[in-house]
């Protein structure tokens, strides 16, 4: 009877206690979470603006308007902010592209504006303005200048939006 | 006494091989039952939780598409009446696994914005450029889309079907392995009940490490870290890999029970084997 218990104790508990655990433990060492996930690592499921989503990166002001600043900002954003889509780099050599809607742009023409980010102030006076069929007219048109910032927007006369976009150039100045 | 040293060794491998076969073939099982199946997507993909993110997101994006188009917010809402979120995500992941897109943009959704938006527009006797009102219904399609559609799908088909080839594989080949070894450690024994305690125990022992690993994951939060975008996504497969901790948890216990059953059989053969060579009687009748 005491080698049944023998028996019981070591072949029904210990053995395969030992040996589960350290299955378990070799199959959670040896794995990771990408065998649980059909997309891989930062890959996009859906676009939602969320915490992950585009932050702040200084403001766009001008007249009496400030906006937020976003690099790729989601759509929601575009209500009280622009987006740097693409570019050099604000206050770097080369042009920023900046998108934003129409509305906000209202008062935006032949001002100056002045763009901070992390507490550094860059200021641009308005060069000129070209229409463009698509954004990526705009985002092709590069202006012969040091530095200098595009804003452009979707154009729009009352209700709905045309094709059409107006890009803005604007200057560096010190 | 050498061969007896001999047979304890060799029904010991022979008892891990079992047992890490058993466990590979189990979660492999339990992994082209979930991973691998599209029914699986279709039950557990879509939460109240990820319905209501989408909802908030779809109403902030209509806010933002209500400001820049100048057409009122409640126009855009409407495809809410059509059918609550959690449809539209369940028809998203139901196109995953057939020709539909699961973004769902489309040009009858688009025509449908449009009607929704012209319908407002003469209703208000307001003048408009179709061509400018077509720009809002591709807008707001994309809205939608991006909100409450899947994006990413070939990854996602890839990696069901990858799943489902690869945990057949598994699954066929731990079977085969497991029963040789089975049958190698009955071979090793003449008392056949002594071969199925080492039988037994390796079962025990895979059901174990499938039930710990499982515990392990969820409590501890192990592989919950996916890093894709959106965070109401992160949760979906943090979601669905606990879905598949719990069924291989199942699958895990249901495999203690059967190892405990050969076990108990076979403790309960040697037992009485036992009693039999000490009582008196069958010493009797074993003499005769």
């Amino acid at each position: 009877m005491k080698a049944i218990k023998k028996e019981i104790l070591i072949k029904g508990l210990l053995i395969p206690l030992i040996i589960g655990l350290l299955l378990s433990i070799t199959f959670l060492c040896f794995t990771d979470s990408s065998i649980f996930s059909p997309v891989s690592r930062n890959a996009t499921i859906a676009y939602h603006n969320d915490e992950k989503g585009a932050k702040p990166i200084g403001t766009l002001s001008f007249d009496k308007t400030s906006l937020n600043l976003y690099e790729k900002a989601g759509y929601s954003d575009f209500v009280h902010g622009a987006s740097v889509e693409q570019g050099s780099g604000i206050g770097e050599i080369g042009c920023s592209y900046i998108k934003l809607f129409q509305n906000n742009a209202k008062t935006l023409l032949n001002r100056d504006i002045t763009v901070t980010l992390k507490d550094l102030e860059h200021y641009y006076s308005y060069d000129s303005s070209f229409l463009a069929d698509s954004e990526f007219s705009v985002l092709l048109n590069k202006p012969d200048m040091k530095k200098c910032i595009i804003l452009y927007y979707q154009k729009s006369n009352g209700i709905g939006f045309s094709d059409k976009y107006e890009a803005l150039v604007y200057k560096e100045v010190q | 006494m050498g061969l007896k040293y001999t047979r304890k060794i060799l029904s010991v491998i022979l008892t891990v091989i079992v047992a890490v076969s058993s466990f590979m073939g189990a979660v492999a099982f339990v992994m082209a039952n979930t991973y691998g199946n599209q029914d699986f997507y279709e039950k557990y993909w879509c939460s109240d939780e990820l319905a209501e993110e989408c909802e908030k997101q779809l109403d902030e994006s209509f806010s933002a598409l209500s400001y820049k188009s100048g057409i009122p917010l409640d126009v855009f809402n409407a495809v809410k009446r059509e059918a609550d979120i959690k449809y539209f995500i369940d028809q998203a992941v139901k196109s995953l696994f057939s020709d539909y897109d699961s973004t769902l943009y489309n040009e009858n959704r688009v025509d449908y914005f449009y009607s929704l938006c012209t319908m407002y527009l003469k209703a208000n006797e307001y003048h408009y450029s179709e061509k400018d009102i077509k720009n809002v219904a591709r807008e707001a399609t994309k809205v939608f889309s991006d909100c409450v559609g899947i994006h990413n799908a070939d990854m996602i088909r890839d990696f069901v079907s990858a799943r489902q080839k690869t945990s057949n594989t598994y699954f066929s080949l731990s079977l085969i392995v497991s029963m040789l070894c089975i049958a190698l450690i009955a071979l090793l024994y003449k008392e056949k009940e002594k071969g199925f305690l080492y039988i037994g125990s390796a079962i025990i022992a895979s059901g174990t490490g499938q039930l710990m690993m499982s515990v392990a994951s969820v409590i501890f939060g192990i592989h919950s870290k996916f890093d894709v975008f959106p965070v109401a996504y992160e949760e979906v497969l943090i979601h669905l890999k606990n879905t598949f901790m719990l069924w291989n948890s199942v699958c895990g216990a249901a495999i203690i029970v059967l190892g405990a059953l050969i076990f108990a059989l076979a403790i309960r053969q040697v037992a009485l084997k036992e009693y039999r060579s000490n009582s008196r009687y069958y010493k009797v009748v074993g003499k005769l």
